[in-house]
Order: C-alpha cells, then structure tokens, then sequence
C-alpha cells in the first residue's frame, strides 16, 4: 500500500498543480482544493502503523488502530483548508467583480 | 528583604500591561481623573517598590527573582534582575515615568486622545520597564521590540491626519527594528558561544555573565557587531541618529519619556548591561570611543542649527547619547562613573526641558524659535523651570549637568587623546549655545510677531517641577550618596563625586568647564555671524534613509521585471525551485535502503478497495479539469473529496472522515453559490478558452505539473517508507496509554484535538474565524466601493418549493440534535465539536438555500453568526485560561470528578468542544451571510435570464402556508 499512496499523493498533486495553472481563477481554485486534498492524504500515510480500526484505547487492545497523532493533524489541516479556500472563492469574486473577467492573463495589476 | 515585597515587584511589572489593556477596552468609560490615577498610581508604585530593593545592593551578587521559565528549550524565560544598574534605570523609567503620566493628564485638550495616548505609554512602560529589569537576555529582546513597536504607535500617534507622523513612525520602526534584527543576531551568537563554552542553553544573565574571555573567542568580532548595531540604532548613534528627530512627530509626554529619557537609552543600557563581557577588547573602546564622539559632534552642530524647539532638544539629545556610548569605551571605573552622572543628569534636565517644550507649543500654537519671544513675563514658571535646566545642560555649576561634565571632563583629560578632547570641547561649547540660545530667544528677546497665547491649566507644570526638585535638589541632598553607591557597585571600586572641585580653580576638569562656558557665550554673542544654511554632511541621515529605501523600491522594479504578469507563472517559479531542491536531497538523503525494504508492497482485500476509491478519486479529478462547465467540474470535485473520505474509513479515521464529508459538502456548496453568483457571461467566456491556448502552453503546463508530480510521488514515498518505527516509543502509543487515565474518555483523537494538542486547535479555530471575518471584510468592503445598490431583488432558486420546504423544516431539528450529541458524547464516539458546529452549518446553509437571504434574515433575527463567533472565541479562551484561576497551567484539564450525567463528562475539553462548535457555526454562518448576500445576484445578474423580482415577505413563508 505505501507505494500506491504515494503513487496517489504524486497523481493528485500533478494534477492539482496542472489545474492550478489555468487560466481559469475558479478552475485555479479548484487545484488548490485538489492539492490541499492530496496533502491530508499524505499526512494520513505518514502515520506510525496503519490502522485497521479507529484509535479508541478499548479498540488498541483488540486490533491496530490507526495513528492518532496524524488524524488530529489532518483536522486541522482541513479546517483550516476550508478556510482558506473560502478566502480564495470571496477574493476571486472580488476579482471577477472588479475586473470584469474570470482570465487571471488579464489580470496584470502585478505586472512589472 | 523580605519575599513579600520582591514578590510584590513581581506583580507590579505586570500592572502597566494589565493597564493598557483595561484603558484599551473600557478607558473610554473612566474619567480621566481615574485614568491618570491608574496610570500614575501604578508607575509610582513600580518606584517605591524599587526603592525598597535598593538594600539588595549591599549584597555582592545581583539577586535575581526567577518568574516564570518561558521556553526552557531555548533558554527563554522571564526573571528579574535587581542590580546597581537595572535599580538605577528602573528608577529613572518608572520615576520620569509618573511625572510624565502626570503631565499628560493636562495635555490633551480631548478625553479620546487622552485615553489612546495612556493605553500605548502604559503598554510602553511596561515594556521598557521588564527591558531594564529582565533577568534574560532573550526576554530582553523580546521587550526591546515591543518597545519599537510602542514607539511607532506613538510617533506616529496623529498619523491619521499628519502624513509626516506617519513617515516618521516608519522611519523609526525601520531604523530600530532593523537593527533589532541584528541585536537577535548577536544575541543567538552569544547564546551559541555560551552552549559552547558552558554547554547550557540559557541566556540568563546569571549564567552569561560568567563567561569569561569572550574576547578570544574568534565570533567576538561578529558578536560585538550585531549588538553594537542594535545598540546603535536604538540610541540614535551616528548615522542611524536621523530617526529621532523625526520622531519627534510624537505627542510631547511621549518625546521627554520616550525619545530622551528611557528608549533610546535602552541602546546605551545594553551596551552598559554587557560592559563586563565585551569591554575587554580594542575593538570596542576605539569602536564605542569613535561612534560615541562622532555623534557627539555631528549632533551638537546639527543642533544648533535647528529652528524647532523640539529639534533642537532631539539633536541635543543624540548628543549626549553619543557621549554615554564614548563613556562606556573607558576600560575602567572612572568611564562607569561619568556614565551614571550622565545618565542620570540628561534624564532629569532633558525631560524637564521637553515637557517645558510642551507646554510653550500649546500655550503658543507653535513651537519654531523664530516665532516666539519674550515668554518670561507670561509663564514665569516654565520660564524658570527652562532657564535651570537649560543651565543644568549647559553644565553650570552647581547644578547636576555640571557634576555630569565634569565627570566627563576627568575622563577626557586622564584617558582619552588630544582628538577626543578637541571634539569634547567644541561640541560642549556649542551645546552651551544652544541653551543660551533657548533661554534668550523664547524668554527674553523681543517676539518677532503677534503670539496667540492662552494658558494651560495652571497645574500643567506640577510635573515639570516635581522632576525639578526631585533632580536638582534631590541630587545633592540625596541622590549623590545613592549614586555613589550605585557607581561603586557597578565598578567594583569606590569612588567620590564632587560639586564643588577639590583644588578649586586649580583644578584642571574645572578650568576646562569654564573655558567651555566662556566658548559657547562667545559663539552665542556671534551666532548672527555664523551662517545657518550650511550643511554639515554632503547628504543628511534621511537622504541615506531614502536613497536606501528607494533602493528596495528598485529591486523590486527589478523583481517584477522578471514577471510577466501572467500571475499563473510565478507559481511554476516558486515550485520549480522546490522541485529542484527536492531532486537535489531525495536520493542522497531520504532513501534509506533499510526502509526501503521494509516498505509494505501487500495489499489486501481492504486495499483493493481502497485503490479503488482512490482510482474513482483521480477520475474525477481528471473530469473536473477537461470538464469546460464549472458545476460540474465543482460536483466532481466534491466527488473527489468524498472518494479520499471513504479512504480514510477504510485506514480507521472515522473522525476524519466525518469532517472530511463535512468540510467537503460546504466547500462544494460555498463553491457552487459563488459560482453562481459571477456573471453568466464570465462563465462562458472563460470556459471557450479553456482548451484555445496553444497546444504547446497545455504541453508545457503538463510537463510542469509531471515533473512536479513525480517529485511529489518521491517525496511521499520517501516520507512513507521512512516512517516511525511501528515497535519503538511512538507519541501514538504513548497517547494510546495515557489518554483514558488523564482524561477519562476513549477517542484519542478527540483526547489529542482537545487536549494534548488543545493549543493547535485554539490557534486553528481562531484562524478559521478570521478567515470568516476576512471574507466579509473583503466582500463588504468591495460591494461598498462599488456603491451596489441593495435594491430589494431576490433571485428565487428553482430549489425552494413547497416540498423543500416542508423538508427543511423537518430536518432543521435534527441537525441541531445530531449537531448536540456530537457536541457532548465526542469523547466516546465519532464526531466532536468542529463536526458539530458544521453540522449546524450545513442547516444554515439549507435555510439560506430553501428560504432566501431576507426570509433568513427577517425570521431568524437572533441568528447573527457573529455573536456565535465571538462566544466561542471567548469562550475557547476563557476555558483556556479558566485552569489559571486554579493554579493551574494554560488549558491543564480540569474535570469534576464523578459527575457523570446521561453520559456527559463535565470537563474543560466538553467547553472547549463547545467553543469550537460555536465558533465553527459562526464562522460558517458569516461565510454564508456573505457570500450569499442578495446585492451580488442583483450587481452581477445583468444576464441571468432566471431572475425574478418578488416583494419582501413580512415573515417566513411557512412550508404550509402558500398551500393555504
């Protein structure tokens, strides 16, 4: 299995980044979803053993539970991820909003 | 001494903090009398409890009061330090520091000002208070910039209105904390040589005074640098001294305390604080003698050029800085002597002259020398306060400015060559013009025009004279004793200070301060003569500053040179560089062949599943990204979320999954309202260029995201193979262990989000409520800077029919019940607070769907997402401080025992899983209040062919009732 997570962490974050590279803000968005995503993943395979059950202590007794120290990272991470990906969606319409398109090549504020 | 009245002390350097504070939140409801009581009351209090340690000078070593250990990991923790030389500059912040406290009572014409001015002068003593005080050289550097960044509050204290005070406030920032920077610099390089030497980390003076032959050491050039930068930048030395004119935009309470009395003295404090350790070199006598006499000179002759009173006290205040730093060059006791003399003696005369200052600018509308004239029949007390201590600058006897120069005087003609006493002389004379000057050409001469005076209340020079008595009679009924005792302590040997010299007029020192007065009166007499427009330097200190700064401002020109504009790019920049450096260490470092062969290749039933869910994953990654709609690709996306959910079923993270169905649900609901929401026409237009640009762009854009995906998959597998040893001490285990003995419940997850990782979680619900606040910020802002009209318009989703209806209503109870129970029973099952705050989300977010945005906001008045998140944030902070009442640690878990109720475990997790929830919903619902806000459909819409205009229901429309 750790080969095929990491295979799934690397696919996932290509093609985070391809979306990523759109033209398209909204699509942009999105591949930044699609790599926060990807990231959690990777943080729930790094975990010490692999779980076959939840990480409840009566559970731990009976069978291998999963690691618990990377599952409260990855709360975190989400949370905080949703949060993030809500600032991105409020500023890309703030963007839309202001210049009249959804093109970031159009966008060229930041040009030197 | 008793440990009551150190303890005392203790709780007393808190009280400028706790102060500021209090003003901050409620000073507006106190009468200034009450305020300045505090404020006083409590600088006051900080001296007599000082004063009452003086008799710990008697003993040998420094006595230091540990208070708590911050970070003992690095050394950091807070502790204080009482000896001669904290003692003597506590004394003079916390002195000076009441008498300015007092003053500013009278000074501001308004209450607000008034209570704005208190809060950032509290917050700034406390500061620079613990900077003299502190017992660790860290914690020091900790309070050295927050004294920086008061300072910038201060100067730039009427910035809102003056552009000026609001450069100046920069400049200062930029020059001080720069050179803070290096100050750390120099400090971690300290801390180094002393793990070094000692083998501790710590940076407790205690331990790092010990060090011995530092000298040797080959860092100590490095380390004599760094500091002496900070040193420098913070007193005003030469080059850096062009900030504290300019900041003398300040209120003037805040000019005589800060930026003459106490901050810019921190740099010499410093320099004096670390005396023992680096004094012993050439480097730093030549180094200290040169800044110092350099200053010295360019600021007197500055000085006297200036036409602004407080100009003019700035730059004769950076002088006498830089004679303090050439003190401190003297290898021995006589340089610590004419030290203290001096540091004493400018605090008092200085920040009589500065509050002197003051009250001539309010009283006169202005403060320009030209301007003025003839005061001395109005103002017959701040004339003559002025006229002592202007004579105390000039160093005429027997006044504290003429013990401090002679002081020097010694120091000059027994130590240092005939350079040092030429710049000496020169600059002292012109420094006694200038108070020639100052006492003339305000009180005396003739005014030039008309003065538009109106007195201050008479009670407003009741500082200025308390600091006149306390200095210049104190002095020698008192203070001398005290002082020679403080001067024998720092130098280890005694010494004795005189008023009136030994051998009269033969005495050298004592004919040199004459000639000195003699010099300055003649150069007064001819100062017509001397022609004021000349420049002293080819360019001044703030043309450097502003060459430099234009500098960055090039760079960055150069910078966005290099960017296109296509802001896509910069992207592949930042990830290419990652990609390399990742190509450069993952087959030298990460790839353990051991690992490697431990790896799990087998895969069993479950993993099957699992590549499976994984394959629907990437499928529909796939989908959203060819797929030109964005609803779909949007769906898609969720479908992704929901198939990396199942995974983290099958690997036994059931609360994560549940979040992550969750989180996954809201972010494709927030994400189809905004789509929505932008014009249809923005829509289309982007999605028929989706797949026009060049086939060669796709191509490269793909091979971009191949190399970096490969890196990735690399980089993950390294990660993963090199896990922790599944059969030695993991923190899992070690959570697996503890979690039911410590807190009583059976979900470790829950036990680590809630608890041993609690402060992770109160930082991340924290961030997750400003990102709710960001989001209606930024949205409110711009919907107001494009004057949107919120015409009552309502776009009705096809979605809100009856049946809806009659279904959201139905399931709104429930999502509050399952939202409870996740709430109180997360210990023992899946799900806990942030689950059920987004539980009670989704049905907001259904009520905004199924009812509409004004329904919502007209039946449901008392849901206001903000009050939901400023309970949870308050009460997440409470609870975390609640242990502290108890004489507990910051959030140490608290229960009461034995009270077990339908399941429910009272404890301070359950609140602060409350907390969360209730922040979680608040947040949400402001995210959603947002963006689902009416006047976007309505400014957006100009092309949505679905619109419809209906009237505003009084109420809710209840599911049964349009049936009626």
């Amino acid at each position: 299995m750790d080969l095929i997570y990491a295979l799934a962490v690397g696919l996932f974050f290509g093609l985070g980044v391809f979306q990523l590279l759109r033209r398209d803000l909204i699509k942009a968005a999105m591949g930044f979803g699609i790599i926060s995503t990807g990231i959690n993943l990777l943080l729930l395979a790094v975990g010490a053993y692999d779980g076959k059950t939840a990480a409840y202590t009566e559970l731990a007794q009976v069978s291998q539970p999963s690691d618990p120290l990377v599952q409260s990272l990855i709360l975190t991470a989400v949370v905080i991820g949703f949060g993030s990906f809500s600032m991105l969606l409020s500023m890309i319409n703030v963007i839309a909003r202001r210049y009249h398109t959804l093109d970031s090549d159009k966008i060229d504020h930041l040009k030197g | 001494m008793k440990d009551d009245d150190t303890l005392m002390i203790i709780w007393l350097m808190f009280f400028p903090f706790l102060v500021s504070t209090g003003l901050a939140i409620f000073g507006n409801r106190l009468d200034r009398r009450v305020q300045t009581v505090l404020t006083a009351g409590m600088m006051a209090s900080i001296f007599v409890a000082l004063l009452l340690n003086l008799p710990l000078l008697d003993a040998d070593t420094p006595h230091v009061l540990p208070v708590y250990d911050w970070v003992p990991a690095v050394g950091l923790s807070v502790s204080l330090y009482l000896d001669g030389l904290s003692l003597l500059f506590g004394l003079i912040v916390s002195g000076i520091g009441t008498v300015i406290f007092i003053y500013t009572h009278f000074y501001f014409e308004e209450d607000g000002e008034h209570t704005r001015f208190s809060v950032w002068l509290s917050a700034f003593s406390g500061a620079m208070l613990w900077l003299v005080l502190a017992g660790n050289l860290l914690f020091m550097f900790v309070m050295w910039e927050l004294t920086s960044i008061t300072s910038f509050m201060l100067i730039g204290f009427y910035g809102k209105t003056d552009p000026n005070a609001r450069a100046s406030a920069t400049r200062a920032l930029v020059v001080t904390g720069g050179g803070g920077l290096a100050l750390l610099g120099g400090i971690l390089l300290m801390g180094y040589v002393n793990h070094q030497v000692n083998g501790v980390v710590s940076f407790d003076y205690a331990t790092l005074l010990q060090l011995s032959q530092l000298e040797a050491n080959p860092l100590y050039g490095a380390i004599l640098l760094l500091i002496g930068l900070g040193a420098m930048t913070k007193s005003a030395q030469f080059p850096f001294h062009f900030w504290l004119p300019n900041a003398m935009t300040a209120p003037t309470p805040a000019s005589a305390f800060l930026h003459s009395a106490t901050m810019v003295k921190a740099g010499v404090y410093l320099l004096a604080r670390l005396y023992p350790l680096l004094h012993q070199h050439a480097l730093w006598e030549v180094g200290l003698q040169v800044v110092g006499l350099t200053t010295f000179l360019v600021s007197a002759v500055l000085a006297i050029k200036q036409h602004d009173l407080k100009g003019l006290l700035a730059y004769s205040t950076t002088a006498w800085l830089g004679v303090l730093v050439a003190l401190l060059a003297v290898p021995h006791q006589a340089g610590m002597t004419a030290f203290v003399m001096g540091t004493l003696a400018h605090a008092f005369y200085k920040s009589i002259l500065f509050l002197c200052v003051g009250t001539i600018d309010h009283s006169c509308g202005t403060r320009q020398v030209d301007e003025l004239g003839g005061l001395f029949g109005r103002m017959p007390v701040t004339g003559s306060l002025t006229i002592l201590s202007a004579l105390s600058m000039a160093g005429i006897p027997p006044l504290y400015g003429f013990v401090a120069k002679e002081n020097l005087l010694h120091v000059v003609t027994h130590d240092w060559n005939a350079w040092a006493l030429g710049v000496v002389f020169v600059a002292s004379s012109l420094l006694v013009m200038v108070a020639w000057r100052l006492i003339w050409e305000v009180f005396f001469q003739p005014a030039q025009g008309e003065i538009h005076y109106h007195a201050m209340p008479r009670w407003t020079m009741l500082a200025p004279s308390i600091l006149a008595i306390g200095g210049s009679v104190g002095m020698v009924a008192v203070l001398n004793p005290v002082t020679q005792r403080f001067v024998n302590l720092l130098t280890g040997e005694s010494n004795t200070l005189y008023l009136i010299p030994n051998g009269g007029f033969a005495n050298t020192e004592f004919q040199l301060s004459l000639a000195i007065i003699a010099l300055g009166t003649v150069l007064f007499a001819v100062r017509r003569w001397l022609v004021w427009e000349w420049s002293v330097l080819p360019f001044t200190g703030a043309q450097a500053y502003q060459a430099v700064i234009a500098l960055i401002n090039r760079m960055g020109e150069g910078a966005l040179w290099i960017q296109g504009g296509k802001v896509r790019y910069y992207l592949v920049v930042i990830l290419s560089i990652y990609s390399a450096l990742l190509a450069y260490f993952i087959p030298t470092t990460l790839y353990s062949t051991q690992a490697l062969m431990q790896a799990d290749f087998q895969i069993d039933f479950v993993g099957w599943i699992n590549i499976a869910l994984l394959l629907i994953g990437v499928a529909s990654v796939w989908f959203s990204i060819i797929n030109k709609r964005h609803i779909l690709a949007a769906l898609s996306l969720g479908l992704f979320g929901y198939t990396i959910g199942g995974v983290f079923i099958l690997e036994g993270a059931p609360d994560v999954a549940l979040v992550q169905f969750l989180v996954e649900t809201l972010a494709s609901i927030l994400l189809i309202i905004m789509i929505s929401r932008l014009p249809h026409s923005f829509r289309k237009h982007i999605g028929d260029i989706l797949w026009m640009t060049s086939r060669r762009g796709i191509i490269r854009d793909a091979v971009i995201a191949s190399v970096i995906g490969v890196m990735v998959f690399l980089f993950a597998f390294a990660a993963i193979t090199n896990r922790p040893d599944r059969q030695r001490d993991t923190i899992a285990n070690w959570y697996f262990e503890h979690t039911e003995e410590d807190l009583g419940i059976q979900d470790v997850v829950a036990a680590v989000v809630t608890d041993y990782r609690g402060m992770d979680t109160l930082i991340e619900i924290t961030v997750f409520a400003v990102a709710g606040l960001g989001i209606l910020s930024l949205l409110t802002l711009s919907r107001e800077q494009e004057g949107l009209q919120t015409e009552i318009t309502q776009s009705v989703i096809p979605l809100s029919t009856p049946f809806v209806r009659v279904v959201a209503t139905l399931i709104f109870p429930f999502t509050i019940l399952i939202a409870g129970s996740q709430l109180l029973y997360g210990g023992g099952i899946t799900g806990d607070g942030f689950t059920a705050g987004v539980v009670a989300g989704l049905s907001v977010a259904l009520g905004y769907i199924v009812y509409g945005y004004y329904a919502m906001q007209s039946e449901f008045r008392w849901l206001r997402p903000t009050r939901f998140l400023i309970a949870g944030l308050s009460l997440a902070f409470t609870n975390a401080a609640l242990p502290l009442l108890f004489g507990k640690n910051w959030m140490a878990f608290m229960e009461i025992k034995g009270f077990y109720f339908a399941g429910i475990h009272l404890a301070t997790t359950l609140l602060f899983e409350m907390s969360i929830a209730l922040t979680v919903v608040g947040s949400v619902g402001v995210i959603l209040e947002t963006i689902a806000h009416p006047s976007d459909v309505h400014a957006l819409g100009e092309d949505r062919p679905q619109e419809h205009h209906i009237d505003l229901p009084d109420k809710l429309i209840h599911p049964f009732e349009d049936r009626l």
